[in-house]
């Protein structure tokens, strides 16, 4: 009785023995701190299943091929997917879809985000800087049914929605059913310059796509003082927070039409281009057009960093590529994007050959510094997804920051 | 009109049972061990018509409607020696003899084999296989869920309260990686009227879990283990029915029962009903409308979440007839409406959705034991179902917590929780046939063979869509499952191993309407699996178990198809495939009056291509995504002591990790990263007393503990992110008590149940709260002879 027992005992510690160290071989990874500092990034990782988290992180450099941007063990988690927006010295994320929160960070000594507060809303789609206090976010209309967005402008010291207007940006007349899709949202002169392109509510196809439009509000009452059109190329931006309108030195402001069939236009009928709005004035100026499309010889104008003096660093698609309707720029692992250098003032657009070939991303956010441009690149062609820091003056690019995740919506830098 | 169901059912029974009294007699007899107590769980035969039965808790078995004559009955239990022992029986009367058994001394040999209960032979075979007894919990107010979550491997996670959604985990598979069975038919294609959240514990006898290889009679292509849930086999008359009123307005009442005559035809009538309203109250922040600035915590009654579910069942046929062991027909018919309160979390308050689901499900069963020749066991099922799912999101209204709401002109063609407003309704029609041929050539040798059928067809409709639907045109899937199986034992059944292989195949077809364009897909699999199974009793017992598997689950329909709109097709779609090893080691022993059973379970499971949603811009597809490595181990142990004191204590740790080396053409940097949002570590512990004759002489009273606990986990991937900003899914720790009082040997029984002691806070979903304390009262009238 007694040494069966003791047998049963041994070969049960034994299996128990076996079965503890076969489990033993997780170990959780090892965290490193990164140093704080200055620099704001937001880094969109990778998840099993296509499920991305994404991250607030600093840095205190990003200039150099050596530096890693990781969020393992780093970072502010956000709960959903979020687009991005800044003022100031406030950085928002705005979680999106499933948990519709806006959260505002600043700087603390030593580099580190600490949350100022954080608001509930109902729809926000498109972001733009009001001033240095104030961040307008517009509600789109998902879905169709009523024609009407929201305008909110949120006050970041106190992190509140202090204004909303709900307006449709723009009815062709009274039969018209297409939804209008904020792209863009540029200030100047206390005016507010929205750009926008129809599609229809429930299938996302675009109808009309011969005209570029704008809509003009008086900034900060919000009361509307015009819609502007110009048929030289067709819609202003495309979905997903991109930058699509950015305003110069002197205030004058650059419209860019993608006509892409790979950034969710059904049809194309007009080249990509480049429109201006002179400071202060609420026409299209009709004496400046830029065709970027037929400049690069088919390529397309997606979204663009103003360096100052006159240059862009723009995202393009590559010519040959926009073949098939559907959401291609959106899609990391395909890589049909490339940089340029656009020069405004004379109309030339030159290629960025330093950067590989990369996929398209939402809300492609560039920081300018010192006269480079940091852009996010992620390549499946180069293996990996990189900070580039470009020259728009000798349109030449060095690596900076690599990135362990999928992309970088958005570079910032603040002050404390 | 569930009322009257019910009542005309309950009439019917008691008509059944007072035609009974006739020319009949009938035995009860009690076994008693060979220390003189009573024996449950012995197996006593009628020679005479090959019919077994087995003693209840109280060593009590019943033969009815028996010809006046002389019987034979040989009872047998583990450890002792076989009793042929005759009575008389006279009609009109209940004779009531008591056998009293002696020890075996060869208590080693015939172990296995002679005289364990379903139970036992359920838990002794190779599988990894952990088998519950419902009957012990028949007079709680539990559902099947909260049975199974107190097993070793299984989470089960709810949103909310009753009849709310939840997701099953199974040693890290959850959603259709593991099959789902009632008495061997698939659940898959029952709708959502017939699932494990709505299922009363009194319909089981006994819930068996494979977990990791699945034997082939469940002819399924599961990725790693099964749940069969057992309805009650062997009593050949009974009445069973219960009433639970509870918190939150909740009302629970189930009927079984079963009426079998003199020339073996049998009628089974058995339903459900049960509603609550789910009002609970949670804590929630409500935003200020005008600038969105969180208000201070608050608790709240939720206002929109009603459940209600019935069933009904009958089924008649014959049994114990030459022509067949068991021929049954049958029709199930379920329908089920739960208000939908929230989105996926608490920020979205919805004062309208509501989802329902109706089924009307044909079932037929036959069974006949020595078919032609002797040892060939034919056990055929078949069922069709025909169900109707909607989800109804119509209301253009917006509410808050309070119940208040406003009318949107605000993206107004939106639900409340859909994008567009819907009244969607999937048709589907599923056949499903199943039929296992086994033989066995003697006590060492014996084959099986498998093959189960299945048809689905699914066709979607939405009165008020504006756009295309999904499944507008109906998609089609058919399955093959073919499962061949060959056992070994030795003679005195210490050994035994089973080898089997399976083949999966697969045809899938449907007609993608996609903004005008009509495009007919269609798609085939055929992949096989195989694995081995073998255990051996170092000693009566100690039980060793090891079993391998590699095993494939194919995709379904709408998984490669897609729905036409924003889930969109992916014709390159991948079967899943799975590696799953078990090896355990359980005991069982007693000591005089003291009973001991543990068991311990190490499991690896590899496994790619798991099949998960993926998104792209505005749609999203099912793409061949995760590959995991889970190693774990799980335990559990009971104690008994006369019978009376009952101590159980079980956890798993189980690690699910990521082994994907490139994510989206990028080398992944959560490689080796543990899976986010699984639990990892749970376990659960029961305790009850039992005190025989409390009051009377035929009175039991009950009381019981038990808990539940589980580690805290991370939302999102654990390395990613600063500790102190990382969402989780906080520890939860729950106790539940139950006084339980039976009367008349358990002809009536009240239990009153309080679940959730401490009232806490708890999630098994993030930041989606569940209900607080509440307190349950089920009575309940068995009958049964």
């Amino acid at each position: 009785m007694f040494s069966q027992n003791s047998k049963y005992t041994r070969s049960f510690l034994f299996l128990l023995t076996a079965a503890l160290v076969l489990s033993g071989c997780y170990k959780e990874k090892k965290k490193f701190l990164q140093e704080g500092g200055n620099y704001v990034l937001a880094l969109r990782t990778q998840g099993s299943g296509n499920s991305t988290t994404d991250y607030l992180l600093t840095a205190n450099s990003i200039s150099t091929g050596y530096q890693t941007i990781s969020s393992t063990g780093n970072g502010i988690e956000q709960l959903a997917w979020c687009y991005f927006g800044t003022t100031g010295n406030t950085v928002m994320s705005f979680s999106y879809g499933t948990n519709n929160v806006g959260i505002g960070y600043s700087l603390a000594e030593g580099g580190r985000l600490y949350e100022k507060g954080r608001i509930s809303f109902e729809r926000m789609d498109c972001f733009g800087k009001g001033d240095d206090s104030t961040l307008i976010a517009i509600g789109a209309p998902w879905g169709g049914g009523s024609y009407d967005c929201q305008i909110q402008l949120i006050d970041t010291r106190n992190i509140r929605i202090k204004k909303k207007k709900l307006t449709p940006l723009y009815m062709r007349d009274p039969s018209d059913v297409l939804n209008k899709w904020p792209t863009s949202i540029v200030v100047n002169d206390n005016k507010m310059y929205v750009s926008f392109y129809p599609l229809d509510g429930v299938s996302w196809s675009t109808d009309l796509t011969d005209t570029a439009y704008v809509a003009i509000y008086s900034y900060p009452g919000l009361d509307s003082i015009a819609i502007i059109k110009d048929t030289r190329t067709g819609p202003i931006g495309y979905y997903g927070n991109q930058v699509n309108m950015i305003k110069t030195e002197n205030g004058d402001i650059y419209t860019f039409s993608p006509s892409s069939l790979s950034s969710g236009y059904t049809q194309a009928t007009k080249k990509s281009g480049i429109l201006r709005i002179n400071s202060g004035q609420t026409a299209f100026d009709p004496s400046w057009f830029f065709d970027v499309e037929t400049a690069s010889n088919g390529a397309k104008l997606l979204s663009a960093t103003y360096a100052g003096s006159g240059l862009l660093v723009a995202r393009m698609q590559k010519a040959g590529t926009d073949t098939a309707v559907g959401w291609g720029t959106f899609d990391v692992e395909n890589p049909i994007c490339q940089v340029a250098i656009i020069d405004l003032n004379n109309k030339t657009v030159k290629i960025v050959t330093d950067i590989p070939d990369h996929g398209g991303q939402y809300g492609s956010q560039g920081l300018l510094e010192d006269g480079k441009v940091y852009v996010s690149v992620t390549s499946t062609i180069a293996g990996e997804s990189r900070i580039y820091a470009v020259d728009p003056l000798t349109a030449t690019a060095s690596k900076a920051a690599k990135i362990e995740g999928l992309e970088v919506p958005a570079i910032y830098k603040l002050t404390n | 009109m569930n009322k009257i169901v019910a009542f005309l059912l309950l009439c019917i029974c008691m008509a059944l049972t007072a035609t009974a009294q006739e020319n009949t007699g009938s035995i009860k007899g009690v076994v008693l061990n060979a220390d003189g107590k009573p024996a449950p769980a012995a197996s006593v035969l009628l020679a005479a018509k090959q019919i077994t039965v087995t003693t209840d808790e109280h060593g009590i078995f019943r033969i009815a409607n028996l010809q006046p004559g002389s019987y034979e009955l040989v009872i047998t239990l583990i450890g002792h020696e076989p009793v042929t022992h005759t009575v008389k029986v006279n009609a009109g009367k209940t004779t009531q003899p008591a056998v009293s058994l002696k020890a075996a001394n060869k208590q080693l040999t015939n172990v296995t084999v002679t005289g364990r209960s379903d139970l036992r032979a359920v838990k002794q075979q190779a599988y990894t296989v952990t088998a519950i007894d419902a009957t012990r919990l028949h007079n709680t107010p539990k559902d099947i869920n909260q049975v199974l979550n107190h097993t070793t491997g299984i989470k089960i996670r709810e949103e909310g309260g009753l009849g709310s959604n939840y997701s099953f985990s199974l040693n890290g598979f959850t959603g259709k990686q593991v099959r789902f069975f009632l008495d061997g038919m698939p659940m898959d294609n029952f709708g959502s009227a017939l699932s494990l959240n709505n299922l009363p514990i009194n319909m089981a006898e006994r819930i068996e879990v494979y977990k990791g290889v699945v034997p082939i009679s469940l002819g399924t292509d599961a990725l790693g283990g099964a749940v069969n849930v057992i309805t009650n086999q062997k009593i050949k008359q009974y009445l069973d029915a219960s009433y639970s009123i509870g918190s939150f307005n909740t009302h629970r009442a189930s009927l079984n029962s079963r009426y079998t005559f003199n020339n073996g035809f049998t009628v089974n009538v058995n339903g459900f009903y049960n509603y609550s309203d789910n009002d609970y109250k949670i804590n929630v922040q409500i935003p200020d409308a005008q600038t969105g600035i969180y208000g201070e915590p608050v608790k709240i009654k939720r206002f929109h979440d009603a459940y209600r579910s019935h069933m009904g069942q009958v089924e008649a046929g014959f049994v114990n007839r030459q022509f067949a062991d068991k021929l049954l027909f049958g029709l199930i018919v379920a329908e089920n409406r739960k208000e939908v309160q929230t989105g996926m979390n608490m920020d979205l308050v919805a004062g309208h959705v509501f989802n329902s689901s109706e089924s009307l499900i044909p079932t037929f069963k036959y069974k006949k034991e020595n078919l032609f020749i002797k040892g060939l066991t034919v056990l055929a099922n078949a069922n069709m179902s025909f169900v109707k799912t909607g989800i109804t999101d119509t209301s253009s209204r917006k509410y808050d917590w309070h119940g208040n709401y406003i009318v949107k002109t605000f993206g107004s063609n939106s639900g409340e929780i859909s994008y567009y407003k819907t009244e969607f309704r999937f048709n589907d029609r599923n056949a499903l046939a199943n039929a296992n041929l086994s033989y066995e050539i003697n006590k060492q040798h014996s084959f099986s063979l498998n093959h189960n059928y299945s048809y689905a067809r699914r066709k979607g409709e939405d009165p008020i869509a504006v756009d295309p639907i999904p499944f507008s045109e109906p998609n089609t899937l058919s399955k093959h499952v073919t499962g061949l199986a060959y056992r070994y034992a030795t003679l005195n059944n210490r050994f035994s191993a089973t080898v089997f292989t399976k083949l999966f195949s697969m045809r899938a077809s449907t007609v993608e309407a996609e903004w005008g364009t009509h495009e007919s897909m269609s798609s085939s699999y055929n992949k096989s699996g195989y694995g081995v199974a073998a255990t051996w009793f170092i000693f009566p017992f100690a039980q060793v178990k090891a079993s391998y598997e590699s095993t494939w689950r194919l995709p379904e329909g709408e998984e490669m198809f897609g729905n036409g709109l924003l889930l969109q097709n992916n014709p390159y779609l991948k079967p899943e495939h799975s590696h799953n090893v078990n090896v355990g080691l359980s005991l069982a022993k007693t000591f005089g009056k003291h009973k001991f059973e543990g068991e311990v379970n190490y499991l690896y499971r590899k496994s790619g291509d798991f099949i998960r949603l993926e998104s792209d811009g505005q749609t999203s597809r099912y793409s061949n995504l995760d590959s995991v490595r889970t190693s774990g181990i799980e335990w559990g142990v009971r104690y008994t002591y006369n019978d009376a004191l009952t101590l159980e204590v079980n956890s798993t740790y189980q690690n699910t990790l990521n082994i994907k080396t490139y994510e989206q053409g990028l080398p992944n940097y959560i490689y080796w990263d543990r899976l986010p949002n699984m639990p990892y570590l749970f376990g659960s512990f029961d305790a009850a007393y039992r005190f025989k004759k409390a009051f009377y002489d035929h009175d039991a009273l009950t009381i019981g503990i038990g808990g539940n606990f589980t580690e805290k986990f991370y939302l999102f991937w654990p390395s990613q992110g600063s500790t102190e900003s990382k969402f989780i899914i906080p520890q939860q720790f729950t106790q539940d008590a139950t006084v339980t009082w039976s009367l008349q040997n358990g002809r009536y029984n009240i239990a009153v149940q309080c679940a959730n002691i401490g009232n806490v806070k708890v999630y098994d979903n993030f930041r989606l709260q569940k209900p607080g304390r509440a307190f349950n009262v089920k009575l309940r009238y068995f009958l049964h002879n």
